[in-house]
């Protein structure tokens, strides 16, 4: 992160780019009303000359400052008349403002916000902080002119709420912080991040933060019995990982949350392997364990008040002489044993593993899942939602007011006795794929899961395949890996899990 | 199948005897003095067969029975329902047909432990469950088509005139299911839209339904540019028909309730070919105007207090020199043009001019449209259920409810601003037909709902992969064309839009088929 936001009574910072306020039908704000007097009428002039602006929210119009002015642009951002309903919009219109801001060049700005609450304020330099990522790590540095600054690096929000703003808004940044943590490691390519690299990472991110961090190796999961997560591990020569994160925040005692998180590192599909066609992106098959790494941060970093456990099964699903193969029937951690139709239903097999210690062991008051699961859930919702199961009707009330607030959208898909019997193998206990193939592909997927869940425990699933990565930019972030999931498990947990 | 009910009678001989045990192999109640113990002896000696809903075990049985029992789960005693009932009902259905039984005789008795529900009521439940999973659809088979249909005795031990009323009009509702599935399972070369509006015409006209349609000429007339494009490539012109039932005899000067229904008799996809595997079932592409007719059928038979219109586009989706191509801009009759980027999404252009028409003609306050609109939802929801859209929430949970209430499910999926807009991606028109940016079948609802007007109440429901293909189902028959819906819009139709009357009031006497 580059840019630093500051709120103020008074503008006080010298900046490059003055954002101003019109509401509807394009009348001027305080703002840009005084400048307007300070300019000869430049901006009345301006707005008058074009008919696009009508002061509609998440309108821009840049319009360059005359000579001997503080200012190298002023930029008037549409607010119509009445505020948004919703909180999220306002974190979403200061992504967007990140985005204007960087196509205009400015280095740094004043945003002169009128009669925001501030809650509001807070969100829209959330949602600066949020968009405000690239993953360059990969890209020869070109050479620096000096110091000087070449991108955004200033953002100044005045307004009358700068105290109680500021204060609100570095509660609310550490999200931005576990969301770009979650979004490095998606965007990271699979010849750097592997199982052992990506739990390497976690202990260096994580540890510092207070949060105990736990590795189980190959030798100590055979011991315990992973044999699911280890199938799918098999063909890889780098071996699979699980990682274990406690934070324990709570002033009581009280059963943890656990945030399982699938994350295979790279997914070819084994035997049964994928086209060629976008198989690069398969690299954000870890975008689940990602989110709850995420999460654990972000958590780590407010000091939650909250228990809450991060378990993430790590796994290469490689194609190879001792890869796993369709046809072979494995052991679960459970006991249960599964047939492998396909080596491409590889997520639920190191979900269920982590699923069952994670009950066996914490015995957790709610879990909560995250993996890039099916191309199913694409079909169904494309990249707009997060196909959420959940078997509480209480649960989902609060995911989905969790999802509200942040903006992070989930849609409640269906748990049914016929989607958990469609698992059931001829040969095995259950089996990998479901009979009707594609078809309820994702409802088939949580039916498989949900095998592995206890009796009477709240559980969630979120199939995440289609908004953990997409392939355009979004005004909370750039195109690729997205981070979703941390900032509505953040705040799920924030709600309704703290003492 | 046939289907009547008796008072306490001699037991006919040659009569399967079908007897309802409850969870747990609890055959209280069982009205045969003197062999109830045989029949406890028999249940004890196997394994499968506990009494959970549904389960069924036939084995002969000699002594003073001399017969084929069939024993039929009938679940926990105290939790007999309207559904469990109808699923044991099936599960009989299922058990004479595998056995070839012409004749049964369901012995329901007194059952005071069956506490939840009158013995009356649930034979009622029983026979139409029964009658419901009976269908078949032998017209075609030259061997089977002139057999008798097989009938179903239920023999209670007082009230078999009260069981009867009480199924009156859930036959009615079961005829309408039928001839819903007749229209589907009717080969496309033997039913094609001009044929389907004759059948509509003269199956409800009788019922006092108003059956209207408009021809090519008239509509080209209305300005239906998006409904006659996909007929174009057949030689069998499409059609719009049109039904008024009023049920409250010009009382409700409003229309409460307008049911759209696309029915694409044939659907090859057109210049964008389908795949061959599977394509003979592209003849269930009309299963949500079967629905729709089905449902007007169903409402008019048990003469329900309601006006409801109703509209089914009928058309088939051709190939040949006259077929529309991907490229082409139509115009609506709502006047919004359409760039066809796929012939295959050409249910929904039938949907949007039947709405717009409906619209226009009787300002409906609620419109519901049924359609087997997308493979997309099929892979969303798999079979279990129907995808079911709408902005307005508690219209979803009247539809949900309903569906619930008998066995046909449906679940919400989202409309959104961005699919609305992907739907608007065009460079050449106003709307395109076919989007490619994932979830289409939120897509196509969003398609649709540029054709819904904004004071009207409208829900879509995808019913791609419920109209064929079932299996299992209690009371559908097995993969062949099944009238999902039919009921759905019955049972809400009588919840939420019939006035004066209570669903329970429904099932009056006087209110025979």
């Amino acid at each position: 992160m580059t840019l630093s936001i500051s709120f103020q009574k008074k503008s006080k910072t010298k900046a490059d780019t003055a954002i101003l306020p019109v509401y509807k039908d394009n009348r001027l704000g305080t703002a840009a009303t005084e400048w307007d007097k300070k300019t000869g009428g430049l901006i009345a002039y301006a707005l008058k000359n074009q008919d696009i602006f009508k002061g509609k929210r998440n309108q821009t119009l840049a319009v360059t400052a005359p000579k001997g002015s503080p200012y190298t642009r002023f930029i008037l951002t549409g607010m119509e008349d009445d505020k948004p309903q919703d909180i999220a919009a306002w974190t979403i219109a200061g992504g967007r403002l990140f985005s204007v801001l960087k196509a205009a060049g400015a280095v740094s700005a004043a945003l002169f916000l009128e009669n925001a609450a501030p809650e509001e304020a807070a969100q829209m330099a959330l949602g600066l902080s949020l968009r405000d990522y690239s993953f360059d790590k990969y890209k020869s540095k070109p050479k620096e002119k000096g110091n000087k600054p070449s991108s955004l690096s200033k953002f100044e929000i005045v307004t009358d709420a700068a105290s109680q703003a500021t204060k609100l808004f570095e509660a609310a940044r550490f999200a931005t912080e576990g969301v770009h943590l979650a979004r490095n490691l998606v965007n990271e390519p699979p010849n750097e991040l592997y199982p052992e690299s990506f739990a390497k990472i976690v202990q260096q991110e994580l540890k510092p933060l207070g949060v105990e961090v736990e590795v189980l190796d190959e030798k100590k999961m055979q011991k315990l019995g992973f044999g699911a997560h280890l199938a799918v591990g098999m063909g890889s020569a780098r071996p699979p990982r699980v990682v274990i994160m406690r934070w324990n925040g709570a002033k009581r005692k009280s059963k943890p949350v656990a945030l399982v998180g699938k994350g295979v590192t790279f997914d070819t599909g084994g035997i049964s392997i994928k086209p060629a066609a976008g198989l690069d992106e398969m690299k954000m098959d870890m975008g689940g364990a990602a989110a709850v790494v995420g999460a654990m941060k972000t958590l780590a970093r407010r000091k939650a008040r909250a228990h809450v456990i991060g378990i993430v099964g790590l796994a290469e699903n490689m194609p190879s002489d001792r890869a796993y193969r369709p046809g072979d029937i494995i052991k679960s951690l459970s006991g249960k044993t599964i047939e492998v139709l396909n080596t491409d239903a590889e997520g639920r097999l190191v979900l269920c593993d982590a699923l069952t210690y994670v009950q066996n062991t914490y015995d957790p008051a709610l879990v909560i899942d995250l993996a890039t699961l099916t191309g199913a859930i694409m079909v169904a919702l494309g990249h707009e939602y997060c196909g959420t199961f959940a078997n509480k009707d209480e649960v989902w009330s609060q995911l989905d007011s969790a999802s509200r607030a942040t903006g992070e959208k989930l849609w409640r898909m269906p748990l049914d006795e016929a989607f958990r019997k469609e698992m059931e193998s001829g040969i095995a206990d259950l089996k990998n794929l479901g009979s009707l193939g594609r078809y309820g592909g994702a409802c088939s997927a949580a039916g498989f899961l949900e095998h592995f869940v206890d009796k009477g425990r709240a559980w969630v699933h979120m199939d995440i395949a289609g908004t953990a990565w997409v392939n355009s930019d979004k005004p909370l972030g750039p195109k690729h890996a997205t981070g979703f999931g941390v900032r509505v498990l953040d705040r799920l947990i924030a709600d309704y899990y703290e003492d | 199948m046939k289907v009547n009910f008796t008072n306490t009678a001699p037991l006919q001989p040659g009569h399967a005897l079908v007897i309802p045990v409850f969870a747990d192999q609890d055959l209280r109640g069982a009205l045969i003095p003197g062999i109830t113990q045989d029949f406890a002896d028999i249940l004890a000696l196997q394994r499968k067969f506990t009494g959970k809903t549904g389960e069924m075990l036939t084995v002969p049985v000699g002594g003073a029975v001399k017969s084929n029992v069939v024993f039929i789960g009938m679940g926990k005693p105290e939790a007999v329902t309207a559904l469990s009932c109808e699923a044991a009902g099936g599960a009989i259905a299922r058990a004479m047909a595998a056995n070839e039984f012409q004749n049964a005789t369901l012995l329901m008795g007194e059952h005071p432990v069956m506490t939840s529900m009158p013995a009356a009521k649930a034979s009622a439940h029983i026979a139409q469950g029964a009658m419901l999973k009976s269908y078949t659809f032998n017209k075609y088979k030259t061997a089977k088509k002139n057999n008798p249909k097989p009938v179903l005795t239920v023999q209670l031990k007082q009230n078999a005139d009260m069981a009867e009323r009480i199924y009156a009009p859930m036959h009615a509702v079961n005829k309408s299911v039928f001839f819903a599935r007749d229209l589907a399972n009717e080969p496309p070369n033997e039913l094609f839209p001009k044929i389907m509006m004759n059948r509509i015409r003269n199956e409800l006209s009788p019922l006092g339904i108003k059956v209207d349609y408009l021809n090519v000429r008239d509509m080209e007339q209305e300005g239906m540019g998006a409904l006659l494009a996909v007929g174009k490539g057949s030689s069998r012109e499409p059609v719009l028909v049109v039904m008024e039932y009023d049920g409250t005899k010009g009382g409700d000067k409003t229309v409460p309730l307008a049911l759209i229904g696309k029915g694409v008799t044939f659907d090859t996809g057109g210049y964008s070919i389908k795949p061959a595997a599977n394509m003979d079932a592209m003849k269930f592409d009309m299963g949500g105007a079967a629905a729709v007719v089905g449902a007007m059928r169903a409402i008019a038979a048990r003469k329900a207090n309601v006006r409801i219109v109703a509209a089914v586009g009928l058309a088939e989706n051709m190939i040949s020199g006259n077929a529309y191509r991907p490229g082409d801009i139509v115009r609506s009759m709502s006047g919004k043009t359409i760039e066809i980027n796929n012939t295959d999404a050409e249910g929904r252009l039938i949907l949007a001019d039947a709405m717009t028409y409906i619209q226009k003609k009787f300002s409906p306050k609620t419109m519901i449209d049924l359609a087997t609109l997308t493979g997309a939802c099929r892979v969303a929801l798999g079979t279990a259920y129907a995808g079911l859209f709408s902005d307005d929430e508690s219209l979803v949970a009247d539809i949900m409810d309903a569906g619930k209430a008998i066995h046909e499910y449906t679940w919400q999926l989202p409309l959104h601003e961005i699919y609305n807009m992907a739907m608007k991606d065009s460079h050449y028109a106003d709307l395109i037909n076919s989007a490619s940016i994932g979830g289409g079948a939120s897509t196509a609802a969003e398609f649709l709902n540029e054709f819904v007007n904004e004071d009207v109440r409208w829900a879509h429901l995808d019913i791609a992969a419920m109209a064929s293909g079932s299996r299992n189902h209690p009371t559908r028959p097995d993969v062949i064309g099944n009238a999902f819906g039919v009921r759905l819009l019955d049972r809400l139709v009588a919840d939420h839009f019939e006035s004066g009357l209570t669903p329970s009031v429904i099932l009056k006497p006087n209110l025979a088929p």
